[in-house]
């Protein structure tokens, strides 16, 4: 079959944005994909269409993000397919077929080339009471005020150890919510010692960290207590979020908890696709690219956190050289051409590579997870204990077999919110080098009457 | 408890009807299912094996936690991601109920 593109990107984000700028300068003919309605990714969420906010994201660490988008929605070559997940992608000789699918529809389109820029997702931290109605990743709602303008509740308790928190919290200040407490669970020492050894690369990326302390102050203004060595143990509540229990017997009331511990790349597709992947931090799976961010595997790369979480502007950097060297593969430009477009690209990665490894060690979860009761769900969608997975473990020494053993993983989300769990816990007992889950179609759900390509039969 | 954001100057899309658990509803064009059961359901998505109230986690459409079951006026239901699906005149909504003989 014809290809009707010459390349497709998955992911709407920084990463996404830059590759198919990079490819339509390039003359290839592009199409960028997204679960999403409009592009922006999780970093630069857009409120809907319908909706006006004024004064949308204004801070100064957004300006160039927000530049690229502008530049992006500008772009009349680039078809944009918004409103669609893609569940896998497939290999047939020289052509990608990747399935789009919709709730009642699923195609398939076909392109030389597949740039993966799908980012990252927030690390599930299982702890008593984290399904309860009010608990959300610190990220969820983040994306809620950004882009829904709702909140999961009027007064909110953060806990994690990423700095991504003070963001959140500040910014929830900012809509009008009160903020009852920002909870590092790692100690102000700890924190300062690893900030102060990084020192250099914080002096020299001002505009990097200057967020943060903004956040800081808009904090502290707000009278907001920032805690340190706050380990988080517990949610307290019956039908929904009451309070927040830490491990020193406090606990702070509120409506809403966001959890923040980091977050792990979303290369579901990469993995699909038989790419090389390797372990990061927190139980995740980081595509293997070379330095033009292509995979081991022809006509695949990895750009922006799919190839490793390190903040959007890195991302956009990433997403670049993706795109000019996939112009490249497609013999659109010369290689001359793409060291000249490249280098500039490579000189700016240099000082954000120093700062996302300090910010790494900074947030490093490793030794602060909270260590849930036997009884705690752990899978979420298939509702699996720590108990019945410890059990398995214990027996059989990989995810998959646990994933039989118990059905961890193999609900809707298909492993990806409990297998860095799984992960975590098989290195616990020493298995550090586990695959994970086999990644199988379909990474994201689908429906069988929209795969089978006819109306869903009409209800009893 | 869940809310909808008063900032100066906030326009949101025109009012729609729409019916969640078989109560009739309101909300804005460009809301997805899952701003409405934040402020409509207290933030329960469903009830799952143990009878336990749930609630949504990613917001990004990775974990599937905030599903919903919908039914349109041809009579068709499916059951979707809440986060990622906009609201839509006369849909009605369900949240899903594991712990007994439900829905």
């Amino acid at each position: 079959m014809e290809p009707e593109f010459d390349a497709l990107v998955v992911g709407g984000g920084p990463a996404g944005q830059a590759a198919a700028l990079e490819l339509v300068a390039g003359g290839a003919r592009v199409a960028v994909v997204d679960e999403q309605p409009r592009a922006g990714g999780q970093i630069l969420r857009q409120p809907p269409r319908e909706f006006r906010v004024p004064r949308w994201l204004l801070g100064s660490s957004y300006g160039a993000l927000k530049a690229q988008l502008a530049r992006f929605e500008a772009e009349t070559r680039i078809e944009w397919l918004g409103g669609s997940s893609v569940p896998g992608v497939v290999r047939r000789g020289e052509t990608w077929s990747v399935t789009l699918a919709q709730v009642d529809a699923v195609r398939e389109i076909h392109a030389p080339v597949v740039v993966v820029a799908t980012g990252c997702q927030e690390l599930a931290v299982p702890m008593p009471g984290w399904t309860l109605p009010g608990v959300m990743a610190a990220g969820a709602v983040q994306a809620l005020l950004k882009s829904q303008q709702v909140s999961p509740g009027a007064h909110l308790a953060f806990a994690g150890t990423h700095p991504l928190q003070l963001l959140v919290a500040a910014q929830a200040i900012e809509a009008g919510l009160d903020v009852r407490v920002v909870a590092f669970a790692q100690s102000r020492a700890e924190f300062a010692e690893r900030a102060l050894r990084g020192a250099g690369a914080l002096l020299r990326n001002g505009s990097l960290w200057w967020p943060g302390a903004d956040a800081f102050a808009t904090l502290r203004r707000a009278r907001v207590p920032v805690r340190f060595g706050a380990q988080p143990v517990a949610v307290a509540g019956r039908t929904r979020v009451e309070a927040l229990q830490f491990r020193d017997g406090s606990a702070c009331e509120a409506d809403a908890v966001a959890l923040c511990f980091g977050f792990v790349p979303q290369s579901d597709l990469v993995r699909q696709a038989g790419a090389a992947v390797h372990r990061t931090a927190g139980g995740g799976f980081a595509a293997r690219v070379d330095e033009w961010q292509r995979t081991n595997v022809p006509g695949l790369y990895a750009a922006g956190e799919s190839s490793g979480v390190a903040g959007a502007p890195r991302a956009m950097l990433s997403g670049a050289l993706a795109g000019i060297a996939a112009a490249l593969d497609l013999q659109r430009i010369d290689a001359a051409e793409a060291s000249r477009r490249a280098r500039p690209l490579r000189t700016a990665l240099a000082p954000l590579d120093r700062f996302s490894r300090l910010l790494d060690a900074i947030a490093d979860p490793a030794r602060h997870w909270p260590t849930p009761a036997p009884d705690t769900i752990v899978c979420r969608c298939e509702d699996v204990t720590l108990a019945e997975i410890s059990d398995a473990i214990a027996d059989s020494r990989s995810a998959n077999a646990v994933k039989l053993r118990t059905r961890c993983g193999m609900g809707l989300c298909q492993g990806r919110t409990c297998e860095p769990v799984v992960l975590r816990a098989l290195a616990a007992r020493g298995q550090t080098h586990d695959p994970g889950f086999t990644a199988r179609f379909p990474s994201r759900p689908v429906r069988i009457a929209a795969l089978l390509n006819r109306s869903p039969p009409p209800a009893r | 408890m869940s809310m909808r954001l008063a900032r100066p100057g906030l326009e949101r899309g025109e009012r729609v009807t729409l019916e969640l658990d078989g109560r009739e509803v309101t909300a804005h064009r460009g809301e997805t299912l899952a701003t409405v059961v934040l402020c409509e359901h207290g933030g329960t998505f469903r009830d799952d094996t143990r009878g336990h109230a749930r609630g949504a986690w990613c917001g990004m459409g990775v974990c599937g936690e905030c599903s919903v079951v919908i039914e349109r006026s041809d009579g068709t239901r499916a059951t979707v991601r809440a986060c990622l699906t906009p609201v839509e005149a006369g849909l009605h909504v369900h949240v899903r109920r594991e712990s007994g003989d439900g829905a």
